[in-house]
């Protein structure tokens, strides 16, 4: 007779939860059908309407974008609009980009450095998944692979803004494809308005930053319970991952918070964490 | 309750989880790679939930993604030599010996990813031959052959399993 008793009592890992929940935000994340904006969750269906107008505008009317700044109410919600939108797809990949630009700061300095370091940014991460892609397809036919049935891969490029007022704006870039979550990338702005600058660690907690964020960050997984803690590397040391380059964001409330990507503190598995620093 | 598509899949995603982490777990048969298979497929399931058309093949159309996902997986990472790839396979008496022992759990680590998914779902998650075909995207006859391919190579006599059904 068949003996199932071994299949059936795989040990689930606590984490399976976890990887799913997960998944699943990622999958919603990164589907292809269209996204509302995300600014405008927090506002009201007439303020939206006004906002979703008013965005669309800007992006095509240099002279509304002009006098759309001089609204207090637009001006101070937000500078950062898409510029560019496109879609392209062929047999082996289809790619969504949406580019995010950074406009009416009053600092032009900034701006045309920020935005051509964004676009800079954004075309390598295509180019490099676009060869990812080629040679995922090259190998997949040299295999035996039929290339009318090749499964595209999906590139994608979008941005999230994290917060945005008229001191700072806060904002993620995602580059992510289907195939290999390993080549996913997330770039962090935060760009001091007042002072058109980029904000570091240092601007905002001071010389002893490092020693700050670490803490804090230790204080938080020390609250977690030891199943949690699990998936923690063993030789993790908080400190050496804070640099001036730790990837990090503002939230709503104005608090720092620090994003450390998959394998950076725990096991692949587990995914990426996020650690919001109380000041 | 009228759930849109995705809202069922998600439902289906999280109650049956622990079912979908086993298959993965029994192609690779190593916990953090069955997570970041279960997690792929999820992720590649929410993606294209809107090209399948019809809902009733929902499982079935989720067990194909991440049965693809399992066995592209031991292609990337795996180089090994499968049991029934050998072709001029002998083995000497000790072997023999020794499989009369050991359950089919353990045995079908040594069939390809194929002949592993037939005996998985036929057995493991008990479903018809004609379910396996369908998530297989093969025929019946097919599945048959592949089922009685694994069954010789696993020399295993299972008379008193009706496998037709």
């Amino acid at each position: 007779m068949i003996d199932k008793s071994k299949y059936n009592n795989i040990e689930i890992p606590d984490e399976l939860d976890h990887v799913v929940n997960d998944a699943i935000f990622e999958g919603m994340r990164t589907q292809r059908k269209k996204k509302p904006f995300f600014v405008l969750k927090r506002l009201g269906t007439v303020m939206a309407v006004f906002v979703l107008f008013s965005i669309t505008l800007l992006n095509v009317s240099p002279v509304f974008a002009q006098v759309a700044y001089n609204i207090p109410i637009l001006g101070d919600l937000c500078r950062i609009v898409t510029i560019r939108e496109y879609h392209f797809e062929d047999e082996i990949k289809y790619i969504d980009v949406k580019i995010p630009e950074i406009t009416s700061t009053g600092k032009s300095d900034l701006e045309n450095r920020l935005n051509l370091e964004i676009q800079k940014k954004i075309n390598e991460c295509i180019k490099t998944h676009e060869e990812v892609a080629k040679d995922y397809f090259e190998a997949y036919v040299k295999t035996g692979g039929n290339p009318d049935e090749f499964n595209p891969i999906g590139i994608t490029v979008d941005y999230e803004i994290k917060s945005c007022n008229e001191n700072y704006a806060s904002f993620v870039i995602y580059c992510y494809e289907t195939a290999f979550t390993a080549y996913n990338e997330e770039i962090y702005y935060n760009v001091d308005l007042e002072r058109g600058r980029i904000i570091t660690l240092k601007d905002w907690f001071g010389n002893d930053y490092k020693e700050i964020v670490a803490d804090n960050i230790e204080k938080t997984i020390a609250e977690w319970s030891e199943e949690q803690k699990e998936v923690l590397w063993d030789d993790l040391e908080i400190i050496d991952l804070i640099t001036e380059n730790t990837d990090f964001y503002i939230n709503d409330e104005g608090q720092i918070v620090i994003a450390f990507p998959k394998y950076e503190i725990a096991y692949g598995a587990a995914g990426a964490f996020e650690f919001v620093i109380k000041k | 309750m009228n759930l849109t598509t995705e809202q069922e899949l998600i439902e289906l995603l999280k109650n049956k989880k622990e079912k979908y982490y086993r298959i993965a777990f029994t192609y690779v048969k190593n916990r953090d790679d069955a997570l970041d298979i279960v997690h792929n497929a999820v992720v590649k399931a929410l993606q294209k939930i809107h090209t399948l058309k019809n809902r009733e093949y929902l499982e079935t159309w989720f067990y194909r993604i991440l049965i693809n996902e399992s066995v592209t997986f031991i292609r990337k990472n795996k180089n090994i030599l499968f049991f029934d790839e050998l072709s001029n396979f002998n083995p000497t008496v000790e072997q023999i010996d020794e499989e009369q022992h050991i359950t089919l759990y353990s045995a079908i680590d040594k069939l390809s990813p194929k002949l592993k998914t037939v005996i998985i779902f036929r057995f493991f998650e008990e479903l018809k031959l004609e379910e396996i075909a369908e998530i297989t995207a093969t025929n019946l006859s097919t599945v048959k052959a592949r089922l009685y391919k694994a069954l010789k190579l696993l020399k295993i006599e299972l008379e008193d399993v009706d496998y037709d059904r």
